[in-house]
């Protein structure tokens, strides 16, 4: 019988451009094989197009181990060697913590709380005002209160 | 009932059928030092047993349990503290993943914290990134005590052991491919960590109160 987790660690992770910048989003885990060929393919990527900004966004990943670390590490080290700045964004509370309690500190890359943050760290921001649910709700809680 | 020297004496009449002599004094004196707050003869035992482990072959450990038990409580207690040992066995990093998402499951059907749960497996994936590493692969026991909610996470491989480990766990090495920063995140993130290593191979223990 096949064994979809084999297919999982074998699977190349995906890498998104945002005009000059690079995003690549990770999920669950990671195998040793994929952060090598990641590895590979984010400074193919920077070699050929020219890259501003790598972002890697780790909010999806449950668990990061010291390898793993150093893995993110060194590619956000050889990014840097070829003049693109690597933010982290998106590190669970959990992951920071054991991280911390394991004194592993991440190095060679700055981080922000979530991908937004990121972008517009990188000068990637909205031209204007949401039109979401976002406000109609908080209008909505404000005339509630009003009326009372 | 306290922990005194007639049972003490008693045990290691019991342990040295097991064990060496050496290794035997070495079980007690650990188990009286760390058996807790709780001072109980059962935290006794289990400590007691939990070194005794790391020493004895898997196939005597029941043998051995009623045989300390019988010391220890004059009778052979019907249930054992730990319950559903869990073993993987560790060649790839498929079967590695497989080990880490049981700790993972054990944590959490434990009622344990998501913390406690990527803790517990961070820990497992460092040992058996090592094992896969430095000794082509290993086994992995997982053990939860429902009583005491402590789960313990027994990682053994056959390779020619580790060189150097005072110095590592010393914090004063630090290899290319990262072992002693892996042992010593192991030995902060756990409440009990235990390490035996020789020519013959390398087994590392750890607890975590759940």
């Amino acid at each position: 019988m096949l064994d979809p987790l084999d297919d999982d660690l074998e699977a190349r992770l995906p890498i998104i451009w945002l005009w000059d910048c690079m995003l690549v989003p990770l999920q669950g885990e990671l195998s040793d094989g994929q952060a090598a060929r990641l590895t590979q393919d984010v400074l193919d990527g920077i070699r050929q197009r020219g890259c501003e900004g790598l972002i890697i966004e780790v909010s999806g990943l449950w668990l990061v181990d010291s390898h793993l670390c150093a893995s993110l590490a060194d590619i956000a080290r050889a990014a840097r060697l070829m003049g693109t700045r690597t933010m982290l964004s998106g590190l669970r509370p959990e992951v920071a913590l054991t991280l911390l309690a394991m004194d592993i500190s991440f190095t060679g890359f700055e981080t922000a709380l979530n991908l937004e943050q990121a972008l517009e760290a990188l000068g990637i921001r909205r031209a204007h005002e949401s039109q979401s649910s976002a406000r109609p709700t908080a209008d909505f809680l404000e005339d509630a209160l009003h009326h009372e | 009932m306290h922990v005194n020297e007639s049972l003490e004496r008693r045990l290691f009449g019991a342990l040295v059928q097991y064990t060496s002599e050496p290794t035997a004094r070495g079980i007690l004196q650990r188990a009286r030092k760390h058996h807790g707050r709780k001072r109980t003869t059962e935290a006794y035992f289990d400590m007691v047993m939990f070194g005794a482990k790391l020493f004895v072959e898997d196939a005597r450990h029941n043998e051995m349990a009623e045989s300390l038990q019988q010391v220890c409580f004059g009778s052979i207690r019907v249930a054992q503290g730990h319950q559903n040992p869990h073993e993987v066995e560790v060649r790839d990093e498929h079967s590695s993943r497989r080990a880490r998402l049981l700790v993972r499951r054990l944590v959490r059907d434990a009622g344990g914290r998501e913390l406690t749960a990527v803790r517990a497996a961070t820990a497992l994936s460092e040992l058996t990134r090592n094992a896969l590493m430095y000794a082509g692969g290993g086994w992995v026991k997982v053990e939860m005590n429902d009583r005491d909610r402590r789960l313990r996470v027994i990682v053994r491989d056959e390779g020619t052991g580790i060189d150097d480990l005072e110095l590592i766990l010393a914090g004063g090495y630090r290899s290319r491919t990262g072992l002693g920063r892996g042992l010593l995140g192991v030995r902060k993130l756990a409440d009990h960590f235990h390490i035996q290593t020789s020519a013959s191979g390398t087994t590392i223990c750890f607890e975590m109160l759940v």
